[in-house]
């Protein structure tokens, strides 16, 4: 019993790290946006003939802070419950 | 009787090289055109565009005091990045974009015209129709005649000219009974328009 509630704790952190870090790397990967998350990008155009300046919208995933902030504080969550549970399993 | 057919024979050749008013379409289905509108409020910024535009402008490059036309913007077409920002702008509470489908403006005469070359500036007068309310409006604008470029543009589909209207004027939503007096420190009351269009005048064949 004492060993299933250690690998749990054990299980906690490392799938708190890793949500961390897959969370940031996945924020950071896409641009870094510390905006809303974004589901179209404008890209800012010249119409070469009229000279006229236009955006087309492209559909694309930006994460923003929301998705950010969701990651670290469910890895961070997992983390602390963790060591919560290692501590207390100390004699 | 041979200085009188001398005569209608060189009145017929003139008229047949005065210009004739051209009718420009400024249905754009690629959406380069557009109108970027701006509201700067003490506590919010609103930035958007629209670019279901649509109408004619018929125009003489030789005497451009003579235009006539209507451009139409879709009310549905009018954007804003925040989701949440755009169902209020449509809604009923705002522009009523199901109750007034289209937002327009009239032109009933042309001011101070002023030629240089293919470009022109003239100050244009007429009616600008939002939310059901029409209002007289002067608008600066800068015209750009280009004869023969609708080829380039179509990929040489069609042959025919372009004209190029660029327009910058501000109006306030109150004029046109959208919420006057309320939310000011979120929606300023001014609205900045920035008109970008091109209209296509085929050649007839």
């Amino acid at each position: 019993m004492k060993n299933a509630f250690r690998s749990l704790a054990i299980a906690l952190i490392a799938g708190g790290f890793l949500a961390l870090a897959a969370t940031v790397a996945f924020w950071a990967l896409s641009g870094a946006n510390s905006g809303w998350t974004k589901t179209y990008v404008e890209i800012h155009k010249i119409d070469p003939i009229t000279e006229i300046a236009y955006s087309e919208r492209v559909e694309r995933f930006i994460p923003g802070v929301e998705i950010l902030g969701a990651g670290i504080l469910g890895g961070s969550v997992c983390i602390l419950a963790g060591v919560v549970i290692l501590k207390r399993q100390k004699p | 009787m041979k200085y009188a057919i001398a005569a209608i024979a060189l009145s017929v050749s003139c008229s047949a090289f005065a210009a004739d008013p051209l009718t420009f379409d400024f249905k754009d289905p690629k959406g380069v055109n557009n109108v970027v509108f701006k509201l700067d409020a003490p506590l919010e910024s609103i930035n958007g565009t629209a670019n279901g535009i649509s109408g004619s402008v018929t125009l003489d490059p030789e005497n451009p005091q003579q235009t006539t036309g209507k451009i139409v913007v879709e009310t549905k077409s009018l954007t804003v990045p925040n989701p949440m920002m755009l169902e209020h702008l449509l809604g009923d509470g705002w522009l009523d974009a199901a109750k007034y489908p289209e937002i327009s403006f009239e032109v009933k005469e042309i001011l101070g015209a002023k030629k240089d070359g293919d470009s022109g500036t003239a100050d244009v007068k007429g009616t600008f129709t939002l939310k059901g309310v029409s209002k007289e409006l002067t608008v600066p604008a800068k015209v750009t005649y280009l004869p023969g470029k609708l080829a380039d543009r179509t990929g040489g589909q069609l042959q025919g000219d372009l004209l190029v209207i660029r327009a910058k004027f501000q109006i306030k939503r109150s004029d046109f009974g959208i919420k006057p007096g309320e939310h000011l420190d979120k929606v300023s009351d001014d609205i900045e328009l920035s008109l970008s269009i091109a209209g296509a005048a085929p050649k007839k064949s």
